[in-house]
């Protein structure tokens, strides 16, 4: 049988790390907003999640 | 015994032309058209024999009927399971109340070629000088059953509408109904130069209710993508059809981006999507639901 995680924090992507505490899922810090978008872009490919922005410079990947 | 013959060549005919006419519903594989025919054959053949059967005073043949119920309900779980398996291999998935609705037809169908061909045997028994009229008496079933047994679609509930794309912040906006949380740049300019909304208006509270169903949703996505394409692959969960609805007006807005972008095209084939049986309600049946309204 497949098990699959669904409806979680894959990961999060950042420019602000002091905004961001660790948790259940891996936080990866960009260091400006091209970093952020392609890092975001590339994670989400991998883990077939979908990218989502709770706040400014601060990206989910979250898997639906 | 030739109206026994008659009567399974009748019933298989009216499976076979079952069949035919839905080509949608119906995955077209060999295999599957086999299988098919065959229960068909078979359901046919138990209802041809049942009426001589009776004649003679066997009346145990009788519970043959019940064999085949079970027999043909075996038809719906083998059709769901085949369905259910292939779940994971489509860019957007059917759902499970599309799959259910899709079973409960096969099943169905089994059951017409037994009316049919028991219809046939009947009259053939009654009037064994005219068998033609016994062959008109059981075609005549899959003709009168087909338009009752095809049901509603969602055109016959529902007035469809274009509305625009538009963003606020990452949340993608569409007809005034936030659709969802969208974090890439490059994906919102995506959805804004190709994506498509389709709004789909209720008619009335009956409409409201059934398209408020989450698998009808998933229905008119699937369908939706499935003839006209969609601007995805495995891994791009992004760019997966979505439907919200708007608790006010119930109104249900689907969001795509179709590999074709043509409006009448989508708007006709969101219309003739099949309003799924077992998710219809008829709040106006009611007394509240009418106070309601």
């Amino acid at each position: 049988m497949e098990i699959d995680v669904k409806r979680s924090i894959m990961a999060v992507v950042t420019m602000h790390g002091d905004r961001v505490c660790g948790g259940g899922a891996p936080v990866f810090l960009a260091k400006d907003e091209q970093e952020l978008e392609s890092m975001a872009a590339a994670i989400a490919r991998v883990m077939a999640g979908m990218v989502h922005e709770v706040g400014e410079g601060i990206l989910i990947i979250v898997k639906h | 015994m030739l109206t026994i013959a008659m009567s399974i060549v009748i019933g298989t005919l009216a499976r076979w032309y079952m069949l035919r006419i839905d080509s949608r519903m119906y995955p077209s594989y060999p295999q599957g058209y086999l299988i098919h025919l065959t229960f068909g054959a078979i359901a046919a053949a138990l209802g041809a024999v049942a009426v001589p059967a009776v004649m003679a005073k066997d009346y145990q043949a009788v519970t043959f009927l019940a064999l085949a119920a079970t027999q043909f309900r075996e038809v719906r779980s083998l059709e769901r399971e085949t369905l259910q398996n292939m779940e994971n291999t489509e860019l957007v998935a059917r759902g499970t109340a599309y799959i259910e609705g899709i079973a409960r037809v096969f099943e169905a169908r089994n059951y017409l070629a037994l009316l049919a061909s028991l219809l046939t045997s009947l009259v053939a028994h009654l009037l064994p000088e005219r068998l033609v009229v016994a062959a008109i008496a059981g075609a005549s079933v899959p003709l009168f059953l087909r338009r009752a047994m095809q049901g509603l679609r969602v055109r016959d509930i529902a007035r469809f509408c274009e509305v625009p794309i538009e963003f606020d912040g990452p949340m993608l906006i569409a007809g005034g109904i936030r659709i969802m949380n969208v974090g890439l740049p490059d994906t919102r300019r995506k959805y804004l130069e190709k994506g498509v909304a389709i709004a789909v208006i209720p008619k009335d509270a009956n409409a409201k209710a059934t398209l408020s169903n989450i698998g009808q949703h998933q229905a008119m996505l699937h369908d939706v993508a499935g003839q006209l394409g969609v601007l995805k692959d495995t891994g791009e969960a992004e760019f997966t059809p979505i439907a919200r609805r708007d608790p006010v007006s119930g109104q249900v807005v689907l969001v795509i981006i179709p590999a074709e972008r043509n409006i009448e095209a989508l708007i006709t084939a969101v219309g003739s999507v099949p309003v799924l049986e077992s998710v219809r309600r008829r709040p106006l049946s009611s007394k509240a639901g009418r106070l309601a309204d």
